[in-house]
């Protein structure tokens, strides 16, 4: 692995088309800011496999639907 | 022009080439999922099937988000994806065990779906947002 020492304010530049800037750093957090072309998908790791985990387990769905009886929706606000 | 594909959930369909969605990216952890039609399910007219071209097994059942939960921001999710007002916007189902009544809904990373020139579709992410990657479909104390 790369590692390198920036300053806030400063840029790394990825290939071409992607740029990533240093915007703040407190105590532990550092913040960036990430430019990339259209299609150039960015996502927090976590969120990253959080989410292909989530596909994952959707794509295995049991074939066998239409004999469940449907429950009742849950229709509560989905904003917290 | 049709095509014919098979689905283990459906069996055989016949296509018409102009419905096939592309989704040109995949889906994280399924990067060959690019192709698929939309059908009802026998279940519910709210939950649908994307059935994709290239495997009869390959299908994810979807929800209609407008008609269930009506204070979702679908416009959020259309601005994620560049796609314009008309396109639909529908959440990945999981449903554990098989049992529906378990079933979530992945509210965080919804399908757009734009209808023209061609249809295609993406998998947004609703970066900084408390929608929930398992928001639960059906109310629990039901008996099932």
């Amino acid at each position: 692995m790369l590692v390198l020492a920036r300053k806030v304010g400063e840029k790394l530049k990825i290939g071409d088309s992607i740029e990533v800037v240093i915007v703040d750093i407190k105590g532990d957090t550092v913040r960036l800011g990430l430019t990339a072309p259209r299609g150039v998908a960015i996502y927090r790791q976590e969120i990253f496999d959080a989410i292909q985990r989530e596909n994952m387990a959707a794509s295995t769905i049991a074939p066998s639907l239409e004999l469940q009886t449907l429950p009742t929706l849950h229709q509560r606000p989905t904003k917290t | 022009m049709t095509k014919r594909i098979s689905s283990s959930r459906l069996g055989e369909l016949e296509v018409q080439v102009d419905e096939c969605i592309t989704f040109a990216e995949g889906f994280l952890g399924l990067p060959t999922w690019q192709e698929a039609v939309l059908r009802k399910t026998e279940v519910a007219p709210y939950l649908l099937w994307l059935q994709f071209t290239h495997d009869p097994e390959a299908a994810f059942l979807l929800l209609d988000i407008e008609s269930v939960l009506p204070d979702y921001d679908l416009n959020l999710a259309r601005a994620a994806s560049d796609y314009g007002p008309a396109a639909r916007v529908l959440a990945i189902v999981s449903v554990p065990g098989g049992r529906l009544a378990k079933a979530t809904v992945n509210l965080f990373a919804p399908l757009v779906i734009a209808p023209t020139p061609a249809p295609q579709g993406r998998q947004v992410v609703l970066h900084d947002t408390a929608y929930p990657l398992r928001h639960p479909l059906f109310t629990e104390d039901e008996p099932c």
